[in-house]
């Protein structure tokens, strides 16, 4: 699909904040992102487009004409970013619970990228490095009760439980669905979710049996 | 407050009411005590400190620098002083005196590890690799085998950072010490022993990390390049490449890589590529993904493959009768499809016959209004995505693009009041404030771009100030932007994420260089440009022209649009007059906008072609020719060339010097023969044709006759582009 799912790093901060501004009505200045990414530099992961389309899906200002990547959501020429997942740990010295636990803050995916998998590339990546790199215990999030496809990836498709209905969760008034998920780090590896035949033994030679 | 009343003719606090006087916003007065605090005793420590903290807070760091510095050299023994100072130090990337301070605060505080990350960080940005893995390793060992749980993370981010700074002397003690390592954080470890292997040709054990990587995320396009250089494939056949990409195709069938890439190394000609193309292109259509297209686009570039794709796609349409989702969605695909060929009529009959099959879907309508876009009919576009819109009022997405048609097509009301249907909009009457707030950098240009070109159709000032007044919003959000670094300088130390932290500097020391920076820096030149050359900052009345009716109207209703227009809680210049009703304005351009790429990206052609036009108006023609030469040193073929250089020699520069200066400064070009020289840049690009009618509007002797030349070249742009550069014809 030339997506490439990959790490956040502090180069993308921008891009993911233009995605976060043009999808969802939850909004964060840039100093936020900054924040996850130094705090967890590993536990954020975006989608971007892999080569460079010249033109936009965005439409053209004279500026873009002249060949500037003008648009916000390109990191560099053709890396577009579609997609985010912004991964935290529990940091609030007053939380009541102190086993290490992640926290999803946002995600999401531009929606002329959907429905190709990408929101649960994401999560599953940011699952497994809040497990492995940060101990992770469970993970905790929060959906808009409307939102039925974020429900359907979360529940059904992540094994995510439903603890409680938060009344009036979101500025508008909208209930949220409080989610968690325990994480066992050896059911977590991305690959294991491909629904392979086969698996790369990592021992045997590649190009063994290839006609040359 | 205390300390001023019982000694109030002490420096110390002058200095303090200086302080609070600041926070009370009484900044006139906050100075004047300053001054007084500096001439009662320029010496105090205390004094020096507290002048350090108030320039602090108004950003000054350079000034808050040197008061910090000046309290430590005045005798404080408040050692916290040195951690104020490095940070300003870092804000000002002054490396030289950061190892100064950070070794004198880690002396005052050797049990703090943070203290030590500190100082190798100074020695790292120093070059001095050396000393920065001394202080590591000494903390390392201090640490050993006393670390609790909670440090581990810590211990981890540093180990890898001690890694780092080992393979800036010597990539083989790295991997050494890498082997030796078990962090927290795997990917970083095997990304990088990948990266030593490689570099050291150690290429079997390279393959297998490369795998390793790929069982974790298989949806990582570089992770397959690299398992290619590794395993030395990429010069070998394309039989051999495609047997390789359908064996780890069935590792991980859910990934798209193994599948397309093998469509980027295979020609069009041979007999794979087309059923592997159309087994690609269909489960996606299959599915319903509207990407698919975005998914084949890198295609594009060969004309050879865009054929099969067409060929495969119409053949696939053909067999669709009874299959919606498939019908739709490939109506949605060959749109775009030729689209991408500009092939408009085509494109948008095959969006409507996806409309008319099936009239509620969104995307649709996004994909219609884009073509009608291309048209140049942005009337239209802006009802077509608007309908779709209204299919469904929860999605942002598609209500931030219908604010984008609305922006472009000049309705700035229209696109606000929907913008604000998703914003916070608390006491104010629209979202602007919130768009502000929220850095919607992709909104707040859109709209000064939209005021500029209001102001071009009706030539009423206000607009220009408002135009300006996004502009400066968007500076505002960089040096925000920027600003946002301070907090981490200690915060990273404190956390150990010191790769983290040192690629945040990186980044910060390009920022202004962004894409969107430079767009609004573009429009901004143009503006000033315009103001300067038309003197429309002296013109007392704007509104001279007008009777005394009309002009009461107007300032009436001015004060009442105020709301609307009011971008920020304290603002006492919303229309932005401030910006405009200034005595040097190419300066107000350079001081408040354009200093900051200057700063950041002297080099870049953008940089240089708005300096080479700024310094020509201020007719410096040393600094133009400095600037017309980074341009050659950066592109000797940039398409600009021509126009700058014609520019200079038809100048109307009167001194020997400058004369004599433009004469050497275009020796390198051959001007014999006008004509050839200017058609030696030219392609058939909007860029060319752009250049073409900057010439024609010179109006040279030789080059009278370019207009047709012109008009010949610009049928083959698009409708819209036709247009945009029609109207700059003169």
């Amino acid at each position: 699909m030339a997506i490439t799912i990959r790490r956040a790093t502090i180069n993308d901060v921008q891009a993911m904040q233009n995605a976060n501004l043009h999808n969802l009505p939850e909004n964060y200045q840039l100093k936020y992102y900054m924040y996850h990414i130094l705090s967890w530099p590993q536990a954020s992961f975006v989608a971007t487009t892999t080569e460079g389309p010249k033109e936009l899906d965005e439409i053209e200002t004279e500026a873009e004409l002249q060949n500037i990547k003008a648009d916000p959501s390109y990191i560099s020429k053709g890396e577009k970013i579609v997609g985010y997942v912004l991964g935290k740990m529990e940091d609030d010295p007053e939380a009541a619970d102190k086993t290490p636990h992640g926290h999803v803050t946002s995600l999401s995916v531009m929606r002329t990228y959907r429905r190709q998998g990408i929101a649960e590339k994401l999560m599953r990546q940011a699952l497994f490095a809040l497990s492995e790199t940060f101990k992770a215990e469970y993970v905790s999030l929060h959906v808009r009760k409307s939102n039925r496809a974020a429900l359907h990836l979360y529940r059904d498709t992540l094994k995510f439980e439903v603890l409680s209905i938060e009344k009036s969760y979101y500025q508008d008034g909208e209930d949220a669905y409080s989610m968690k998920k325990v994480l066992k780090l050896d059911e977590l590896l991305p690959s294991s979710f491909s629904n392979a035949d086969e698996v790369d033994d990592l021992e045997s030679d590649l190009l063994e049996g290839l006609d040359e | 407050e205390q300390i001023l009343k019982k000694n109030s003719n002490y420096a110390e606090a002058y200095a303090l009411k200086a302080l609070d006087l600041y926070h009370l916003k009484e900044f006139e007065e906050s100075e004047a005590y300053v001054g007084k605090a500096l001439a009662k005793n320029p010496d105090s420590p205390i004094t020096n400190h507290i002048l350090g903290i108030l320039r602090r807070q108004q950003q000054n760091y350079k000034d808050a620098s040197k008061y910090f510095k000046k309290a430590m050299a005045s005798g404080s023994t408040n050692q916290a002083i040195w951690r104020d100072l490095s940070v300003m130090e870092l804000q000002n990337r002054d490396y030289k005196n950061l190892t100064k301070s950070r070794h004198a605060y880690l002396e005052a505080a050797l049990g703090y590890r943070a203290n030590w990350t500190g100082l190798a960080i100074a020695h790292h940005l120093n070059n001095d690799f050396n000393a920065a893995e001394k202080t590591l390793v000494k903390i390392e060992e201090l640490v050993k085998g006393k670390l609790s749980e909670a440090e581990l993370y810590e211990n981890s981010e540093l180990e890898l950072y001690k890694n780092e700074i080992i393979a800036e002397v010597n990539t083989q003690s790295a991997l050494k010490n890498l082997e030796s390592l078990n962090t927290l954080d795997k990917y970083s470890e095997l990304e990088t022993k990948g990266k030593y292997l490689l570099k050291l040709e150690r290429f079997e054990e390279a393959q297998k990390v490369y795998r390793e990587l790929l069982k974790r995320n298989p949806d990582d396009y570089k992770y397959y390049k690299f398992l290619e250089v590794s395993l030395k494939s990429l010069n070998k056949s394309k039989r051999l490449r495609v047997g390789l990409y359908d064996k780890l195709a069935k590792f991980y069938p859910k990934s798209d890589a193994p599948k397309f890439i093998p469509l980027t190394f295979l020609k069009s000609t041979d007999e794979e590529f087309e059923p592997r193309l159309r087994a690609y292109l269909l489960s996606q259509l299959k599915r319903g993904a509207p990407a698919t297209f975005q998914n084949v686009k890198p295609l594009y570039k060969d004309q050879s493959k865009v054929e099969v794709i067409e060929k495969i796609v119409l053949e696939y349409l053909s067999t669709l009768k009874d299959l919606p989702i498939e019908y739709i969605w490939t109506n949605y695909f060959l749109s775009l499809h030729y689209l991408r060929q500009s092939k408009l009529n085509d494109a948008l009959k095959y969006v409507e016959s996806a409309i008319d099959h099936t009239p509620t879907i969104v995307e649709l309508y996004i994909l219609k209004a884009r073509v009608l876009k291309h048209f140049g009919n942005l009337e239209k576009a802006c009802e077509t995505i608007n309908y779709g819109r209204e299919l469904d009022l929860q999605d942002r997405f598609i209500n931030s693009k219908t604010v984008k048609y609305y922006l472009r097509n000049n309705n700035v009301d229209r696109g606000l009041e929907i913008a604000s249907i998703f914003t916070k909009n608390d006491t104010s009457t629209n979202g602007l404030k919130d768009l502000h707030t929220m850095q919607a950098s992709w909104f707040v240009i859109e709209n000064g771009e939209a005021f500029y070109r209001l102001y071009k159709e009706t030539k009423d000032i206000k607009f220009l100030g408002l135009a300006l007044k996004r502009f400066q919003g968007i500076v505002k959000i960089f040096e925000e932007y920027y600003n946002d670094q301070l907090d981490f300088h200690t915060f990273c130390l404190r956390k150990g994420t010191a790769r983290a932290y040192l690629q945040m500097l990186n980044w910060e020391d390009s920022i202004f260089t962004s894409p969107i920076y430079q767009r609004a820096i573009k429009s901004v030149s143009s503006i000033y440009f315009h103001i300067s050359d038309e003197r429309l900052n002296e013109t007392e009345d704007v509104y001279e022209k007008l009777n005394k009716k009309e002009k009461i109207a107007k300032i009436k209703q001015a004060e009442q649009d105020k709301v609307k227009f009011q971008a920020y809680t304290d603002d006492n210049d919303i229309y932005g007059d401030k910006l405009i009703k200034v005595k040097s304005l190419l300066e107000e351009f350079n001081g408040k906008f354009f200093h900051h790429l200057i700063n950041q990206g002297p080099d870049l052609i953008f940089t240089n072609e708005i300096q080479f036009q700024l310094q020509y108006k201020l007719k410096k023609i040393a600094l133009v020719l400095g600037s017309l030469n980074k341009i050659i040193k950066a592109d000797e073929k940039n398409v600009r060339l021509p126009y700058f250089a014609l520019l200079l020699k038809f100048s109307d520069f009167t001194d020997v010097l400058s004369k004599k200066l433009i004469e050497r400064g275009l020796e390198r070009f051959d001007l014999k023969d006008l004509k050839q020289f200017v058609y030696g840049y030219i392609t058939d690009d909007y860029q060319s044709i752009l250049t073409l009618v900057q010439i024609h509007n010179l109006s040279i002797e030789g080059l009278q006759d370019l207009k047709n030349d012109i008009l010949e070249r610009i049928k083959h742009l698009e409708p819209y582009e036709q247009f945009e550069l029609l109207t700059l014809i003169k």
